[in-house]
């Protein structure tokens, strides 16, 4: 993107009345970094939101209220019960990407590698968007289409609210990549929560190998309920692939990238399944 | 046609003022202002041979936009160190070859700088994600983990945490 001009407000409704103005001229800055894969468009303005006081991690009765400039650096460093960002956050490459782009712009702007909205998905996080007002949606509503398309000029996200994930709620989370600082050429996560020996919930999710992050609800729904028995994980994850398209990067076949999937799905079932349960993450 | 403003940063220890376009990159700025040492690499964000700190962080110079260094401080590679008295990782460089065509270092220096004035002891794991962003095509490592390594032990007076 070749920005033709640039503002650097400094409050949140100063930056959000100058996106108004703006229009379709108008782009929230954040990190930065996305823009190179971003199209010119004639009069490209760019407005700076770093400076807005948007920055932080907060706890909160049952979980984490992270500001929208918040950076995956940040993420990464953030210690506390229950946090579990870090562990997504540390294989975004690279250390130098990390230390300026942001929780709002790696989720407003969906690529097929990003990271973040697979862990809003599975945990049920939710994304809060200032307007004219205030609305808060779940991440599989926010998700459903392109964030940036739907939203007029002026709105920005302000903050993520993710849970605290204690057994019975177990996370996990796998990317696979040709290096570290490379892109993903798949992605998944899940959470699952137990009720005793039985799934009661299980949310699953993968991106890289689609063409946006997604959950696998047919995989979902078949095995909530079930015992809590990874030999039922195989059928399930098979249900939930079926009728999906599953892309190979970076020279994988698509037929890869489909057995890629398998396995990583898989994988990262155990890892919620053992974390719920209370073994090690 | 980019609407040219002035920017203020701390540049190396001074205040200094520029105009920038809306779409000049920091590295091109740093470049035309004469601080060559940072290298324009892969232009993508990938490698890491434009590292520079900015408030107190590596950041890719490539994709950081020049507007976005208004009221930071940055540090290049001019800025660290001097002939006769080189930054101690600098100084291990040297004595343990850890340059060879080196287009890499000035950034892998930032790096390194960057990660040992916020933790002078890293463990291995701090190391890898404190240096995953700088690419080398020449040495294999080897030599600047040498060099590394030499760096904490002397800096720190005792055996680096991370064990090679
Ligand atoms: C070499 C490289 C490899 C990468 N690999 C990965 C990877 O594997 N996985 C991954 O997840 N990410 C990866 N990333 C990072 C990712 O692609 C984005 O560049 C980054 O997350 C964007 O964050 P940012 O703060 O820089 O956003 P920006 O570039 O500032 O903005 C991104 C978009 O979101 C909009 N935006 C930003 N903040 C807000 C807000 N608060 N409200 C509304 N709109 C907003 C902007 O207008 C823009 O359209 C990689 C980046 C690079 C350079
Ligand atoms: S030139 Fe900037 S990261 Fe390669
Ligand atoms: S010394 Fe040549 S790329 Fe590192």
């Amino acid at each position: 993107m070749t920005f033709e001009d640039f503002l650097i407000p400094k409050t949140l409704d100063e930056a959000r009345e100058a996106l108004e103005t703006l229009g379709d001229r108008g782009y929230a800055l954040a990190g930065g970094t996305a823009f190179q894969y971003v199209a010119d468009r004639p009069g490209a303005t760019a407005v700076d939101i770093t400076r807005l006081g948007l920055r932080g991690i907060d706890r909160t009765a049952d979980g984490f209220r992270i500001g929208a400039t918040t950076t995956l650096t940040d993420l990464v460093r953030y210690r506390a019960e229950g946090w579990v960002l870090d562990r997504v956050a540390t294989r975004i490459p690279t250390h130098q990407v990390r230390n300026i782009s942001t929780v709002g712009g790696n989720i407003s702007r969906l690529f097929p590698w990003s990271d973040l909205p697979l862990a809003l998905l599975v945990l049920e996080g939710r994304v809060v968007v200032s307007s004219d007002e205030e609305r808060t949606y779940e991440a599989l509503e926010f998700f459903t289409a392109q964030p940036l398309n739907r939203f007029g000029p002026g709105t920005l996200v302000t903050a993520v609210i993710v849970p605290a994930v204690a057994p019975p709620l177990g996370f996990g989370f796998k990317k696979e990549s040709t290096t570290n600082a490379a892109f993903s050429l798949m992605t998944a996560a899940a959470a699952i929560t137990l009720a005793g020996d039985r799934l009661d919930k299980v949310r699953l999710a993968a991106n890289a190998a689609l063409p946006v992050p997604m959950r696998l609800t047919e995989a979902e729904a078949a095995l909530e309920g079930r015992p809590a028995d990874p030999a039922l994980f195989e059928a399930a994850i098979e249900r939930g692939m079926a009728g999906l398209e599953w892309h190979g990067r970076e020279g994988m076949s698509d037929e890869f990238a489909r057995h890629l999937a398998a396995v990583i799905l898989r994988d990262v079932l155990e890892e919620a399944l053992r974390a719920a349960k209370g073994g090690a993450e | 046609m980019s609407i040219e403003k002035t920017i203020r940063l701390t540049l190396n220890g001074e205040a200094r003022e520029f105009d920038v376009t809306a779409a000049e990159s920091l590295l091109d700025l740093l470049r035309r202002s004469g601080l060559t040492g940072t290298k324009r690499g892969c232009e993508d964000g990938a490698c890491g041979s434009c590292t520079v700190i900015m408030d107190g962080l590596a950041v890719n110079s490539c994709i950081t936009f020049a507007f976005q260094a208004h009221d930071r401080e940055v540090w290049t590679i001019e800025g660290i160190g001097e002939y006769g008295n080189p930054h101690p990782f600098q100084k291990a460089m040297v004595e343990r070859a850890g340059v060879q065509c080196g287009f890499c270092i000035p950034g892998i220096v930032l790096a390194v700088k960057a990660m040992l004035d916020e933790i002078p002891n890293p463990s291995g794991g701090e190391i890898l994600e404190h240096l995953d962003g700088n690419y080398c095509r020449c040495t294999g490592y080897e030599k600047i983990e040498d060099a590394l390594h030499e760096t904490i032990a002397e800096t720190v007076g005792e055996e680096p945490l991370w064990t090679r």
